[in-house]
């Protein structure tokens, strides 16, 4: 009797930028708002093309701040919106960011970071953590922050997004950069498509009902002291509820890298190097950068001589580490710019020196 | 009415004109005198003629009108300053049965919202534009706009606006009115009741615009500022005629009309 | 054909029934901005000094009620919407 084996799941190659746009799609994007800059013009080609045959919305807008504020109109009645940049462009939309976070509109943001600053490169970079992650425009608000390190994680986060944007009402992030937008990986893509959530505060014509406002203005202190306390509360409760990270090789660690996105990859080589010459290095990699994992972060400080943070910038999430450890711990820093990604063994070097350094100290004592 | 009544030929008063339903209760925070207050009844007394209402979705801006969602009792969404164009084409795209009306002052549109209002006019967004334009920014004290005339005196410009230095007041609305995604730009004013009549005329032609799906629509209103120009209430309204001077009044584009589609 | 009209043709001074006025008006609305003064062919408005309404101001009254045509320019003009113009009572 032939047994039948069921067939292989299809892996298809996708790049990076690409399989973004398709996993919006596949989530129910209703309307995609965007501007060409490199490094992610073809998520902008591949929805250009993708959306009008679905009938859906695609528009490129005059600029990056129209598309955040097209996207603020759309979703503020209600619909799955996406826009996506890179850093320049990403610094326009800080004022819509601001505003769609104020007024609790839900989206997805996809940033493709570049080198900076300023009009900088089109190369790889890291160097708007601290943009995306502390809130890229004026007033006290948070966005949450996902940062996929390969091309079938950002596949998976994408859904997540629009769901964690409609359940809390609030803009996400998905944080990449240019090697993720542009690379070519086989994946087999877990899209998913995130039921509709029932709101009762879109505006979309008032029928039936008393009419709706979508703002942020708030004159009054009493008034806007209660609406930030409100929006702190929501920040809460996603800080309690949505930290993700993973470790790797982390049970038995002297050392540890903590990095994300490529640089994670980047320092996934580097530890296994290090393995094989008698260091044991693991890494703590840090999947949402808002809310940041600070606790596991800062448990991992009590077991481990050192960290090493890698980051392709000149140093930003290396703060938010330092934070979370409180003291516990060394924290050492690795990084490019300009778009020069580390190598694995610039990144093994830095870790043999941790490691040298904190048993030295270790010795003295 | 009883058959006495009629028989003493007195019949029961008609309301020729009143507040229109769409105005909300509340007192307005505008200046005694104020165009937006005339403005925003004015779209009352359509948008409840045209039966409008319940699939209206407006953009507001930021200027003294920023709180119009207070006062026109429809669904609104506030807009960053100068961006309602953007966020307009945004809920039109996605609500293909809405009806999209924006309004503006001419420090949101004419100055930061430059880019917003042209490219949203040049794609021929199905959306009408409401242009007050009192020739300063109100809300923040009386300053200069691009559309100041030449010689006026605001905190901004104190001695005078001088062309060497801030250029010249910038005609919007005839430069959109040369895209032909443009259907219909006019420009009335406040000036007189005449003039009021027949701007209402104009908003009216704006809204039948985009419900015929024809394309984009503004209408700019020559407004008066009594605070900021410095002047009484009649006086500001007097002074419209001066303004109508750089800014003159009428209907630059028609094309349903110049397409015989009446 | 208005009342005022037919009562001056008539050379009567003729005094509508007090249970109608051609104009109705939420004082309480108004800012005082006399831009229905300046509107009004009949001048049959002016601001009610003898009376600071809750925001602060003059309310306008009207003074004339014979004089009034329900020409409707005043709510024309206003910027509160404070005018409620009724038709001219017709005479059988």
């Amino acid at each position: 009797m032939a047994i039948e084996t069921p067939a292989a799941p299809e892996r298809i190659l996708m790049k990076g930028n690409e399989a973004i746009a398709e996993a919006a799609i596949q989530a129910g994007c209703d309307a995609y708002f965007g501007y060409p800059i490199t490094p992610q013009a073809e998520l902008l080609e591949w929805m250009a093309r993708r959306m009008p045959e679905l009938g859906r919305v695609f528009l490129q807008a005059e600029s990056e701040i129209a598309a955040i504020n097209m996207a603020l109109g759309a979703a503020a009645t209600g619909a799955r919106v996406m826009v996506s940049s890179s850093s320049p462009g990403i610094s326009l939309m800080a004022e819509g960011m601001s505003y769609m976070a104020a007024s609790e509109v839900p989206m997805v943001l996809v940033d493709i970071m570049r080198g900076g600053p300023g009009l900088g490169s089109i190369g790889p970079a890291q160097g708007d953590y601290l943009q995306m992650v502390k809130g890229h425009g004026h007033g006290d608000y948070r966005t949450p922050v996902l940062a996929p390190s390969s091309i079938a994680e950002a596949i998976q986060l994408v859904p997540d997004a629009f769901e964690m944007a409609e359940r809390y009402r609030t803009p996400v992030v998905i944080l990449a950069d240019g090697v993720l937008g542009q690379a070519m990986e086989p994946v087999v893509p877990a899209y998913r498509t995130p039921p509709r959530v029932e709101a009762d505060w879109v505006v979309n014509g008032a029928a039936g009902r008393r009419p709706r406002v979508v703002k942020s203005l708030h004159l009054q202190p009493e008034e806007l002291e209660a609406h930030n306390q409100h929006l702190q509360a929501k920040y809460r409760a996603i800080q309690a509820a949505e930290v993700r990270w993973t470790g790797e090789l982390l049970e038995d660690a002297e050392v540890a890298v903590v990095a994300y996105g490529t640089a994670a990859r980047v320092a996934r080589t580097a530890i296994r190097r290090a393995r094989e010459g008698g260091l044991r290095a693991g890494l703590f990699r840090p999947i949402s950068l808002w809310p940041f994992p600070s606790t596991p972060l800062a448990e991992l400080a009590t077991r481990v001589r050192g960290l090493l943070v890698v980051e392709l910038s000149a140093g930003q999430m290396v703060e938010d580490v330092r934070l979370a450890v409180e003291g516990r711990t060394p924290v050492t820093f690795h990084g490019r710019t300009g778009g020069m990604v580390p190598t694995p063994d610039e990144v093994l070097a830095a870790l043999r020196r941790l490691w040298a350094v904190t048993t030295a100290q270790e010795d003295i004592r | 009415m009883t058959i006495r009544e009629a028989a003493r030929g007195v019949t029961a008063p008609r309301v020729i004109a009143g507040r229109p339903a769409l105005l909300t209760d509340r007192s307005t925070h505008y200046c005694p005198g104020c165009g937006h207050g005339v403005v925003h009844r004015l779209i009352a007394e359509l948008l409840g003629d045209l039966h409008l209402a319940d699939r209206t979705i407006a953009v507001a801006p930021v200027g003294c009108a920023v709180f119009a969602y207070d006062y026109l009792d429809v669904d609104w969404i506030e807009a960053p300053h100068g961006r309602a164009p953007a966020v307009a084409t945004g809920v039109r795209r996605v609500r293909p049965d809405a009806f999209v009306l924006m309004y503006q002052g001419d420090g949101d549109l004419a100055s930061i919202g430059t880019a917003e209002i042209v490219h949203a006019a040049a794609r021929g967004e199905r959306i009408t534009a409401v242009f007050v334009n009192n020739g300063i920014y109100g809300m923040t004290g009386g300053q200069m706009s691009p559309t100041t005339l030449l010689g006026d005196r605001t905190t901004s410009s104190p001695t005078g606006r001088d062309a060497r230095a801030s250029g010249y007041p910038l005609l919007i609305t005839e430069m959109l009115a040369l895209l032909p995604g443009v259907a219909y730009a006019a420009r009335g004013t406040l000036a007189d009741a005449g003039s009021i009549g027949k701007l209402r005329a104009m908003l009216r032609r704006a809204m039948d615009v985009q419900l015929r799906g024809a394309g984009f629509a503004i209408v700019e209103v020559l407004a008066n500022c009594p605070v900021g120009w410095g002047m009484t209430a009649q006086e500001s309204i007097d002074h419209l005629q001066v303004v109508a001077e750089t800014y003159p009044v009428g209907v630059m584009v028609d094309r349903l009309k110049a397409a015989g589609a009446g | 054909m208005t009342v005022a009209l037919k009562s001056a043709q008539a050379g009567a001074a003729a005094t509508p029934s007090p249970a109608w006025v051609p104009l109705a008006i939420a004082g309480d609305r108004c800012k005082g901005c006399e831009l229905c003064i300046g509107a009004c062919p009949h001048g049959v408005l002016a601001l009610d000094t003898a009376v600071v309404n809750p925001l602060g101001y003059h309310p306008i009254r009207l003074i004339d009620a014979v004089g009034c045509t329900s020409c409707a320019l005043c709510a024309r003009v206003c910027p509160d919407a404070v005018f409620t113009v009724f038709a001219p009572r017709k005479e059988a």
